[in-house]
């Protein structure tokens, strides 16, 4: 089964269950699409120790490059991005890690989600996000983003979580965080980036044992 | 010791200093006459509960008036009372402690406000937020779009009687356990 097929196949066994695939709280996504380059390192590391050393080597350098200077989107939706703003001028310095901040999604290798997810701003939110290049990475900062926080009961205009939205890496806890944890946060987060790999498959992440759609993912992938 | 034994119970049998009641000025009873419901002064207030037929008129005779123009709107909020949905307005004499607070109540079935944004620009973005978060029609709205929410946005969230809607992002997770 092809993984664009798969999207829909969840839905019909989510709707079999009975209902919305969020009942389960969770929302499933695809991080990443299957590029000609993807499929030939998959191709070359199955060939073979040589290859597999040609893709360890090539995604050494990838991500080196990738994590080196890591460029995220200013997202600032409330008072967590006085701390992120905070945290990329001087006195805390993203910078000497290479991190500079870029107003542009199509330049961009992350989002730092700081702030306050709105129902306004959900859909620019997840247009944002596919605007980036892949592959793209997204920080949760503050409890408002990591799960709606003090707005998570009776609140009528607040996202429980932007990771209801986007595929999040990396969650900072705080309201707000310090830049300390922020950075904490970062680095956390180059290290997931240094251990992609280009020769990973494409997969669907989000969804946990017990969710209705869970044999239908582990049927696929088999 | 010797003083509480001569004065006995002095400060439970203090009484509370009598506020004298303040007339509302005659010329504001005047200029409004049958538009006002109801009317008092609280010290720099005058509290007027006005009908809602008319009510254009009665704050431009504030704002124009001679003997202190209220020329300020301070604020304009809408307030949910149930079986009536209302308007509050705070007018200020500009720089003075001097203000108006008038109250509008309207049946909830059919909430019609006149507009005020002919008589105060500052009127017209409160009035949208009133609109939306309560449902309130101000009538002849310069600029009747939603404010602060989605402009698809069902329900009046303000009121008492909202229900949260029933929406993936919204929905709490069930796997929490409520403390």
């Amino acid at each position: 089964m092809a993984l664009s097929d798969l999207p829909s196949k969840l839905q019909e066994a989510a709707d079999d269950a009975g209902g919305d695939p969020m009942a389960k709280g969770q929302a499933a996504f695809v991080r990443f699409t299957d590029t000609p380059l993807r499929r030939a390192a998959r191709w070359a590391a199955e060939k073979g120790p040589g290859g597999e050393k040609a893709v360890a080597l090539l995604d050494r350098v990838l991500n080196m490059g990738r994590y080196c200077s890591l460029w995220p989107m200013t997202f600032g939706l409330a008072c967590c991005a006085i701390e992120m703003m905070a945290t990329g001028a001087s006195r805390w310095d993203l910078d000497r890690f290479g991190i500079i901040f870029r107003a542009t999604p199509r330049q961009a290798d992350a989002m730092i989600v700081a702030g306050t997810v709105t129902m306004k701003m959900a859909p620019v939110l997840a247009r944002l996000y596919h605007q980036m290049p892949e592959p793209r990475y997204v920080l949760a900062l503050g409890s408002c983003a990591n799960s709606a926080g003090r707005f998570y009961h009776d609140a009528y205009s607040v996202v429980k979580g932007v990771d209801r939205i986007v595929p999040v890496d990396v969650y900072v806890p705080g309201c707000p965080p310090r830049p300390e944890a922020l950075i904490d946060g970062l680095l956390q987060l180059q290290q997931i980036m240094r251990r992609d790999s280009i020769a990973e498959a494409p997969k669907v992440e989000g969804i946990k044992p017990g969710d209705p759609r869970y044999e239908v993912l582990r049927s696929d992938g088999e | 010791m010797t003083e509480n034994s001569a004065d006995g119970n002095s400060v439970a049998e203090e009484e509370e200093p009598q506020v004298p009641e303040v007339p509302v000025p005659d010329d504001i009873v005047e200029m409004l006459g049958d538009a006002i419901v109801e009317a008092s002064v609280s010290g720099t207030s005058v509290n007027l509960t006005l009908k809602a037929e008319g009510l254009v008129e009665a704050i431009t005779a504030l704002r124009d008036r001679e003997a202190g123009a209220y020329n300020f709107l301070a604020n304009l909020c809408g307030i949910d009372h149930g079986e009536e949905l209302g308007v509050a307005y705070h007018i200020y004499q500009l720089g003075k402690p001097e203000h108006v607070a008038i109250h509008v109540r309207v049946p909830r079935e059919e909430p019609v406000v006149p507009s005020l944004a002919s008589v105060f620009r500052a009127a017209n973005w409160n009035e949208r937020e009133a609109a939306e978060m309560y449902g309130i029609v101000f009538e002849s709205h310069p600029d009747p779009r939603k404010l602060l929410l989605p402009d698809d946005w069902e329900g009046f969230p303000m009121r008492k009687d909202y229900e949260i809607p029933d929406h993936p992002y919204l929905r709490p997770d069930p796997t929490h356990e409520l403390g």
